[in-house]
């Protein structure tokens, strides 16, 4: 909450004194049960005379109503110091001082005055405390004893009234909780509102600062493409020797870019998050039929050194996918069971299969996507099939290398199979 | 039998190159825009549409979801036929009542495939959006799935092919295939009677995830 005098001028410019966030609306709060009180006690404040007159012990009414004063202006201080009334023990202590107040009132008013606002102030006055009570406490039990106790007291001290007036205390009575009943609904759809908006904010500059990243990507995808005419310019051979000086330094200067690119992907971005590495990994790989489909894995959060290894495999086994499946279709899935207290990660093509038996395990799924992973307590397990072998239109396939440094098998029309399929499980934290 | 198609489509390549290259596919008719379809309407089992047309200038028809809900309130089966992969706008056409969507990158007998699937009554979605009903699935918004229909949503998702699926199952695979036309078909009511920011919500997807839809 800002300063008194910011609020007044927002106030002034049409734009609300109170911020729409959660702090707002605990100001907000704070303000109805304070001004409600102070509204009361100033209306008393000039029925005063009036009402001492009428009081059958005007000493006790005077001294009633002036602790009860002062035990409003330290509840007042205390909360507004707070900027919040979501102090427990401040409520009961209010509670008990209405209680007092109420009990209090045969002491100073007759029968007959009972329902006179102003000779017996007590219901008029204890109305902020239910108000008060339903924006403090958080349970709803203990705001209906409040109301229960508050009504009790007064109708203990009230039912002795003429009969034409019992009525009207019933009604009081009940009037305790309709006012708490109201409080707390509108103060708990105030928080909840502010709540949500508050997530909206956080949403919106989340969203914002991944547009900024997105951009940049951007930018340099398109960098890096507007340089391919130098490099093929570099790989032709024959420059000519007027450009040959003025290539070359693009080259360096494209070199020093590529450099600055490739090492930005090394970060894992989201805190480490199973989304975030997956993510991570399926960028590069741009170039494949490739869809990415995270959502049911959103929030699971890895230690970083898991994150990387998982980003690490995923690349690999993407890497193998670009060299040697010839795939139409590639689907990176990731998933959370918390009933399992698993994730999952599934790299799925549908290109050439291979026999898991009979293949030999290189460098990638050896180490990157299996031993690496194990590290880090993720298991891996692939599901691969060759082409049927009654199929008399597809030719024997060689056991399918995984490692990506090997020199890929040449590359063939692309024949849909049952492909490959690699997941990979962890724990969840 | 050849499924009788029509084509909608600004780009002239494509307009002549799908009668001509896809088999399977006897493309009767194509148009560079909706309005002109419309005003031909000529008879047809499902109408290829692109999302991004550009129009004449002159008379600018719907793009996008528009064009989508436009041909499909005329009668038509639509099988929207398009580069575009965003999912915002992939969710859009199915609620303006698109029954399949094909990305322009897959191979062409996928392209006939679909449109053959759409001719027949099935739907056919892309894997980005197979992901997306079994996100729906899993939130509860699709309460009619059966126990099945789970688990073949849950293999295809993860691009698990219909022959792993049967074999892992115990199934045929017509009937791995079966179950999943019945997914798809429950998806598309879906969201044909949701908008796409009650799926959003359903789904406790972020904020405008899949109803920010800039126009295509």
């Amino acid at each position: 909450m800002g300063t008194g005098r910011a609020a007044l001028r927002r106030w002034r410019d049409g734009q609300g004194a109170l911020p729409t966030t959660p702090a707002g609306v605990e100001w907000c709060a704070v303000a109805v049960v304070v001004g409600v009180r102070a509204v009361n006690l100033a209306q008393l404040a000039v029925a005063f005379p009036q009402a001492q007159a009428h009081a059958t012990r005007p000493g006790v009414f005077a001294a009633v109503l002036g602790g009860y004063l002062a035990e409003s202006a330290v509840v007042a201080v205390l909360v507004l110091r707070a900027g919040s009334y979501r102090n427990r023990p401040l409520a009961w202590a209010d509670t008990g001082a209405a209680c007092l107040v109420l009990l209090a009132q045969p002491a100073f008013s007759s029968a007959a005055d009972r329902t006179g606002s102003w000779t017996a102030f007590g219901f008029a006055c204890t109305l902020s405390t239910a108000v008060g009570a339903a924006v403090a406490f958080g349970r709803r039990r203990e705001t209906a004893l409040v109301v229960v106790l508050l009504a009790g007291c007064y109708l203990g001290t009230s039912l002795d009234v003429p009969a034409v007036h019992r009525s009207t205390v019933l009604g009081n009575a009940v009037a305790y909780a309709g006012f708490a009943a109201l409080g707390r609904l509108l103060t708990g759809y105030l928080r909840r509102l502010a709540a949500d908006a508050e997530r909206a904010r956080a949403e919106a500059a989340r969203a914002a600062a991944e547009t900024a990243r997105l951009r940049e990507l951007e930018r340099q995808r398109v960098l890096l493409h507007d340089n391919v005419g130098v490099l093929r310019l570099l790989a032709g051979g024959t420059v000519p020797a007027a450009l040959d000086g003025p290539l070359r330094a693009q080259a360096e200067a494209l070199a020093n870019r590529v450099r600055a690119f490739l090492d930005e992907p090394d970060r894992v971005p989201d805190g480490a998050t199973l989304v975030g590495a997956v993510r991570a990994a399926a960028g590069e790989y741009a170039d494949l039929p490739l869809e990415v489909v995270t959502d049911l894995a959103d929030g699971v959060v890895l230690d970083p050194a898991t994150a990387r290894a998982v980003r690490a495999a995923v690349a690999t086994l993407l890497a193998n996918v670009r060299l040697h499946a010839g795939a139409t279709s590639v689907v990176v899935h990731a998933d959370a069971d918390p009933d399992e207290g698993e994730w999952e990660v599934t790299v799925a093509d549908d290109g050439r299969g291979f026999d898991p038996a009979a293949a030999p395990r290189g460098f990638g799924l050896g180490v990157t996507a299996g031993s690496a992973l194990a590290a880090h307590g993720v298991t891996v397990h692939v599901h691969s099939a060759p082409p049927r072998p009654t199929d008399p239109d597809r030719p024997p396939v060689p056991p399918r290398p995984t490692d990506p440094d090997r020199p890929p098998v040449p590359s063939r029309p692309a024949v849909p199979g049952d492909g490959t399929r690699v997941t990979l499980r962890g724990a969840l934290r | 039998m050849s499924v009788r198609a029509v084509a909608i489509d600004d780009d002239t390549l494509i307009r002549d190159g799908l009668a001509r290259l896809v088999p399977g596919l006897d493309v009767v008719a194509a148009f560079a825009g909706v309005p002109d379809f419309l005003a031909a309407a000529p008879a047809a089992d499902v109408v290829l549409l692109d999302l991004a047309l550009a129009g004449t200038g002159a008379r600018p028809g719907p793009r996008g979801p528009d064009a989508v809900a436009a041909v499909a309130r005329a009668g038509f089966r639509v099988l929207v036929y398009t580069g575009e992969r965003r999912r915002a706008v992939l969710v859009a056409c199915l609620h303006a009542g698109a029954r399949g969507i094909v990305h322009k990158a897959e191979p062409l007998d996928a392209l006939a495939t679909a449109a053959a699937d759409v001719a027949a009554g099935r739907i056919v979605i892309t894997p980005a959006l197979t992901g997306l009903a079994e996100l729906a699935g899993r939130r509860g918004a699709l309460p009619s799935l059966s126990p099945r229909e789970r688990q073949v949503l849950a293999g295809r998702a993860r691009g698990e092919s219909f022959r792993g699926i049967a074999g892992r199952l115990f199934l045929t695979e017509k009937t791995a295939a079966g179950y999943m036309d019945q997914v798809k078909a429950k998806f598309a009511a879906y969201l044909r009677d949701h908008s796409p920011a009650d799926l959003e919500r359903a789904l406790g997807l972020e904020p405008l995830g899949l109803t920010d839809r800039p126009p295509a």
